[in-house]
C-alpha cells in the first residue's frame, strides 16, 4: 500500500523499498509519496531505520527491493543523479570540507551543479554567515557549521533537502533560529525539507506530516498533532502504552 | 593572483631555466631535468587530487616513449615528431582511462599495490612483445635531445597546473579528498574527479616520455618500471603536494643526483625510503594516507 496522496504534483515516490544488511532488514517494504511543497518528518526510536531510509532516498545506498521515483522518473542508486534531479542532503555527522572556507563550501556545490542554485553571497547574507565567509569552516561554531551544510545543500539548486537530525547538539535558542531560517528558505526559494529529528516540537513546527518508523517498517503516517496520540506510536516511539 | 614579488621571482626562475635550456652544455641532462620535472608536477597534481601513492607513473612515461618511437619510426620530419608527441600524450591517457576504471576503485595501500602490479605487468608484457625489442629494448628513437622544446613542455605543464589550481576543479578535488560523502552529496562525482586527475597525470607523463625517448638511446621496459615511479614519487613528496616550484627543485635535485651519485644506485631504494619516512613524518598530521 502506498501511504500519502497520489497526484500529478508528486515530487518523490518510494515504492516497496527494502534494504537488507546481511541478516538485518533495516528497511522493510516502505512505500510513500511526497507532494511538491510539502515538508515531511521521519521519526522513530534509535535503530528504526530512519537513516537507512534516508540513504536510500538520496542514492547513497541501493535498495535490495523497490524503486524510487522523482517527478515520475526512476532513479539509479547514485547520489550525484539525485542531486542533479534536485534532491540534496545533510548528514548526522557533518560532512564539511575541512580545507575550505565557508564560502568555498557553497561555491563547490554551486559550481558542481552548473550554477543552478542560488548565489552563494545571497545565501550567506540570508543566513547571517557573510562575515564568516573567509574563515575556515572548522573555526566557526557548531551551529553555524550545521547552517553551512544546509546552505551548501541549497546551493546545489535542490528542491528537496533531506536533513538528518539537524537540531542535534543545538540549544533551544539555536533550534528556534534554525526553524526560522528553514521557514525563510522555504518561503524564498520554495525548497521543501524531509527531516529526521527526535525533538517532536522541532519537527512539529516545520512538518505537517510525520512518518513513524519501527524496526524498518512504516508504522504510521499523518499530521503530528494526531499521530503522537496514537497508542501504537506512543508505545513504539515514546515508550508509553 | 600571486603577489607582485612572488610573480617577479617566478619570472626570474623561468628566465634562468630558459638560459639553462639554451646554454647548458649537457643537452641530455637538461632534457632529463625538464621531463622529470614535468612528470613530477603531474604526479604531484595527482597526489593533491587523490592523496594516493601511485607506483605506475613511470609506466606512462614508458608508454609515451615507446609510442613516440614507434610512431616516428626514426623519421625526423617535424610533423612526424609532432605526431609522435601527440600520440604519446593521447595513448598514455587512453591506457590511463582503461586502467584507472579498475585501479581507482581501490584506495590507500591497495591502490599503491594495484598500481605496482600494473607497472610490473606492463613491463612483463612489453618484454614479451616482438616490436618493443623485448627485454633488450627498442632503439627506434634516434632524434636529438631538444632542450628548448622540453623547457616549453615543462612551462606548458606548469601553467596548466597553475590554472587548474585556481579553477573549480581544485575545489572539487579538495572536496573529494576531505569528505567524499559530502562531495557526492553536492553533486561532485568522486570517481570522475579521481579519474580526471589520473588521466591528466598519465598524459603529462606520456608527453614527458616523448622527450625521454630522445635521451635514452635504447628503450628498455625495465627502465620505466616501479623504481622510476619511486623516484618520481620521491620528487613529488620532496617538492610538496601540488607545490609547482617545489616539484621542479625536487626533480632537479634527483635528476642531477642520479648522475652525480650513480655509484649509489644500489642503495637508491634505501635512500628513497628515508626520504619518504622523513617527509611523511613531517606532514603526518594531514597524513598522506598511503605514505
Amino acid at each position: 500500500m502506498i501511504f500519502g496522496r497520489k497526484s500529478s504534483e508528486i515530487l518523490l515516490e518510494a515504492r516497496g523499498l527494502s534494504r537488507r544488511f546481511g541478516g538485518l532488514l533495516a528497511v522493510d517494504n516502505i512505500s510513500f509519496s511526497l507532494q511538491k511543497g510539502e515538508n515531511i518528518a521521519f521519526a522513530g526510536a534509535n535503530g528504526a531505520g530512519k537513516t537507512s531510509l534516508f540513504d536510500l532516498l538520496t542514492g547513497f545506498s541501493h535498495p535490495t527491493e523497490g524503486e524510487i521515483l522523482i517527478r515520475e522518473q526512476r532513479m539509479p542508486s547514485d547520489p550525484v543523479s539525485f542531486v542533479r534531479a534536485g534532491v540534496a542532503r545533510t548528514f548526522q555527522n557533518l560532512q564539511l570540507f575541512p580545507d575550505q572556507t565557508v564560502k568555498e563550501q557553497l561555491q563547490t556545490a554551486y559550481l558542481a551543479c552548473n550554477k543552478r542554485g542560488p548565489k552563494t553571497s545571497e545565501l550567506l547574507h540570508l543566513a547571517g554567515l557573510w562575515k564568516e565567509r573567509d574563515r575556515s569552516v572548522l573555526s566557526i561554531p557548531y551551529g553555524s557549521q550545521k547552517i553551512c551544510e544546509l546552505l551548501r545543500a541549497l546551493a546545489t539548486g535542490a528542491d528537496l533537502i533531506f536533513l538528518d537530525e539537524p537540531a542535534a547538539g543545538m540549544n533551544q535558542w539555536e533550534k528556534e533560529q534554525f526553524i526560522l531560517l528553514l521557514q525563510k528558505l522555504k518561503g524564498r526559494y520554495g525548497v521543501q525539507f524531509a527531516i529526521i529529528e527526535h525533538d517532536i516540537s522541532f519537527l512539529s513546527a516545520l512538518c505537517p506530516r510525520v512518518l513513524i518508523l519501527e524496526r524498518g517498517r512504516l508504522l504510521a503516517d499523518g499530521p503530528p498533532e494526531n499521530i503522537f496520540s496514537l497508542p501504537k506510536v506512543r508505545a513504539s516511539f515514546l515508550g508509553k502504552g | 593572483m600571486p603577489k607582485k614579488s612572488s610573480l617577479f621571482l617566478r619570472l626570474l626562475l623561468f628566465a634562468a631555466l630558459l638560459l639553462f635550456a639554451l646554454f647548458f652544455p649537457d643537452r641530455s641532462l637538461t632534457v632529463r631535468v625538464f621531463l622529470f620535472g614535468a612528470a613530477t608536477l603531474g604526479l604531484s597534481f595527482f597526489l593533491s587530487v587523490c592523496r594516493e601513492a601511485c607506483l605506475c607513473s613511470a609506466s606512462f612515461l614508458g608508454i609515451g616513449a615507446l609510442t613516440a618511437a614507434l610512431i616516428s619510426h626514426g623519421n625526423l620530419h617535424p610533423f612526424s615528431l609532432f605526431s609522435a608527441f601527440l600520440g604519446s600524450v593521447l595513448f598514455s591517457s587512453l591506457i590511463a582511462l582503461l586502467v584507472g576504471s579498475f585501479l581507482l576503485r581501490l584506495e590507500g595501500d591497495l591502490f599503491s599495490l594495484g598500481s605496482f602490479c600494473f607497472s610490473e605487468a606492463l613491463r612483463v608484457v612489453l618484454e614479451g612483445l616482438p616490436f618493443t625489442g623485448g627485454a633488450r629494448g627498442c632503439d627506434l628513437a634516434c632524434w636529438e635531445p631538444m632542450p628548448l622544446s622540453a623547457f616549453l613542455f615543462f612551462l606548458f605543464v606548469f601553467l596548466l597546473l597553475a590554472f587548474l589550481k585556481g579553477s573549480s576543479f581544485s575545489l572539487f578535488a579538495s572536496a573529494v579528498n576531505d569528505a567524499p560523502l559530502g562531495a557526492s552529496a553536492v553533486g561532485v562525482s568522486v570517481h570522475r574527479v579521481r579519474m580526471k586527475g589520473f588521466c591528466l597525470m598519465a598524459a603529462i607523463c606520456g608527453g614527458a616520455g616523448f622527450f625521454y625517448a630522445s635521451v635514452s638511446g635504447i628503450l628498455l621496459p625495465a627502465d620505466n618500471a616501479y623504481l622510476r615511479s619511486c623516484d618520481l614519487l620521491a620528487s613529488a613528496v620532496l617538492g610538496g603536494e601540488n607545490n609547482l616550484i617545489g616539484g621542479l627543485f625536487a626533480s632537479l635535485l634527483l635528476s642531477v643526483g642520479e648522475v652525480a651519485f650513480s655509484s649509489l644506485a644500489g642503495v637508491r631504494l634505501l635512500l628513497l625510503a628515508g626520504i619518504f619516512l622523513l617527509f611523511s613524518l613531517k606532514s603526518g598530521k594531514r597524513g598522506r594516507k598511503s605514505l
